[in-house]
């Protein structure tokens, strides 16, 4: 009785997911973007190896669903980098929200990884990544700011903005 | 009931685990092919929707992830209210049709509702219990039933962790428990705690804290079934046709038992253990439950009776109660003499003529081993020691040794090296 898992068809969760990535391509092919039967299977296997990396467990469609659909309309998203950025982006998920304690929701980080990444990265994943959720999440974790506040967040971005102004 | 009737498709239903029930069933049901490949991939699918569903209920919607640890968490807790509600269905086949036409979140609320009957159930038999005012020296015992299986009930989550067993029950039954979780574990844990409770009650509570008292004289702050100690000592008692309402066995009466298991192989020993314990139980009018739980001690019981026998320890399975020398032990446990008291002691030890009627007096009057070892230290001459012990009586020379004993510590006897000349010479004296 070791493995819990083991009535848990793990093979059949992944399809499941395969399904509901291929359904969110009706609403992005809108935005240009579109993945391939290859590139959906790379993003289920990518999630799967970074689940596990993580030392977490997703069940229903997952959040690949949630962030394809988030930065569909991002302008720095495009067809060219959009399966390397997904991946990425999905890793990045996966870190923070076990690095914020999971003291924040799906929803709120992806939303905070969206404002990020349009308004002050300006479609780097790695600045985004190296900087701005890691201050946040070092937040979180010394409670040095109110970041439970939903709004915190445009604190810094106030200070990233003003910091832009003064420089240039 | 048949375990093994055709209902349960010759599966026998006693060899399930208790703990894991659904799964054990599970396994049962893919060993045999009792179910097709499609029904069971019918059962995964929903219980993988009943998983997503508690992770989402238990994350407030917040996250569709959590870390594996707490998903197994959640996982058990589900398999183990699955299984609470299985287990009220009596036969496999029935068991079978729920699995293939119900889904799991019907059988996981049908489990919640088992597992909240259960744990009312259970807090029923605690404040049963805990009414009970006879109170036995054990203080795991108090401290299990007044604050232990309290918090157990404060902190037991019936949805996330209807599995754990939060709080801390530190005293032993006298069958030791497998296999149970949750709050059934504390059911089942409880319901016999009850049933050695009423097989004690039959026992006045003097005797029984007297046993105590012999078996050990920090026995109270010990993990010891009081219900074995009890049982072990009416059992002797019932070998020997005494009086087992009383628990008392000597050391004459070990050398009597000795004499009557010595030369008996160890059936034979198990055959009049057996026959010991069916009277017992039958002078104590016990029901058939509180018989049959009794009766599963006999196998161990003859275990460690035989082995003693043939080691001729049998003060080490059976408690030697030696009624007077309980009391003077107590006796010399009171309070020191005042100064003033203890000085005009000595001067009065002093104008006795002969060593005889100092003993006398001190026996008379002396109530701290404090004072008896001062007294003996400065009232008499080491000369005198040899003589004043035969006087003092096999009693006081037993609570002196044992002063000795407890001021060596870990040291042992034969290479502790005593500090005053009484010390020396007693351990010398042989009694």
């Amino acid at each position: 009785m070791n493995n819990q898992f083991m009535f848990l068809p793990v093979m059949l969760m992944n399809q499941q997911t395969v399904t509901i990535i291929r359904d969110c391509n009706d609403y992005t092919s809108r935005f240009g973007l579109k993945l391939s039967e290859q590139e959906i299977l790379e993003l289920v296997e990518n999630r799967k190896m970074v689940l596990e990396e993580t030392g977490r467990i997703e069940f229903g469609g997952g959040i690949i669903q949630k962030l394809i659909m988030e930065f569909a309309d991002s302008v720095y998203v495009n067809q060219q980098d959009y399966v390397e950025i997904l991946n990425e982006l999905q890793e990045c998920f996966y870190y923070f929200k076990k690095e914020s304690l999971e003291e924040i929701s799906d929803d709120e980080l992806i939303g905070l990884m969206k404002l990020y990444y349009d308004e002050v990265c300006h479609g780097s994943i790695e600045f985004l990544r190296s900087s701005m959720l890691e201050n946040y999440c070092r937040d979180i974790r010394y409670r040095t700011k109110d970041y439970q506040k939903v709004n915190g967040y445009e604190d810094d971005y106030t200070d990233f903005l003003d910091w832009d102004e003064k420089k240039y | 009931m048949n375990s093994l009737s055709k209902s349960n498709l010759g599966i026998d239903m006693n060899t399930l685990n208790q703990g894991y029930y659904f799964q054990s069933i599970l396994q049962e049901v893919a060993n045999n092919h009792l179910m097709t490949p499609e029904q069971i991939e019918k059962l995964q699918f929903s219980l993988l929707d009943l998983m997503a569903k508690e992770v989402e209920r238990y994350t407030n919607g917040e996250s569709s992830s959590v870390p594996i640890e707490k998903a197994q968490e959640l996982l058990q807790s589900i398999t183990y209210l699955i299984g609470a509600y299985l287990k009220t269905i009596p036969d496999l086949q029935t068991i079978l049709e729920q699995l293939r036409n119900e889904t799991m979140s019907v059988l996981f609320y049908r489990g919640l509702d088992v597992t909240a009957k259960n744990k009312k159930e259970a807090m029923l038999v605690m404040e049963q219990l805990q009414r009970n005012d006879r109170k036995l020296a054990s203080i795991a015992y108090q401290d299990s039933i007044f604050e232990g299986i309290v918090k157990f009930f404060h902190d037991y989550n019936i949805e996330y962790g209807s599995h754990d067993i939060p709080g801390s029950i530190d005293y032993p039954l006298l069958v030791p428990m497998e296999e149970y979780l949750g709050v059934e574990f504390i059911l089942r844990y409880l319901s016999l705690l009850c049933m050695e409770d009423s097989i004690l009650n039959k026992f006045e509570a003097d005797p029984i804290n007297r046993l105590i008292h012999c078996f050990d004289r920090e026995a109270e702050h010990m993990l010891i079934n009081l219900c074995e100690l009890v049982l072990i000592n009416a059992i002797g008692c019932v070998m020997l046709k005494k009086d087992y309402t009383v628990l008392t066995l000597t050391k004459s009466d070990l050398v009597e038992l000795q004499n009557i298991l010595s030369g008996r192989n160890k059936e034979e020993v198990r055959s009049l253990l057996k026959e010991s314990l069916s009277q017992l139980m039958e002078e104590l009018e016990l029901n058939e439950e509180q018989s049959s739980y009794l009766r599963v001690t006999i196998p161990e019981l003859t275990e460690r009776l035989w082995n003693n026998v043939n080691l001729k320890t049998l003060e080490r399975f059976f408690i030697v109660v030696d009624h007077d020398w309980v009391i003077l032990e107590e006796f010399y446990e009171g309070s020191p003499m005042e100064d003033d008291k203890l000085r005009e002691f000595i001067l009065l030890l002093n104008q006795q003529a002969t060593l005889a009627a100092k003993v006398t007096l001190i026996l008379e009057q002396v109530r701290s081993i404090i004072d008896l070892t001062l007294l003996l230290e400065e009232c008499f001459y080491p000369e005198e020691y040899a003589k004043i012990y035969p006087l003092l009586g096999e009693e006081e020379i037993k609570v002196l040794k044992k002063s000795i004993l407890l001021e060596a510590g870990s040291i042992s006897l034969e290479d502790y090296e005593p500090q005053t000349e009484w010390q020396k010479q007693l351990l010398l004296y042989d009694c």
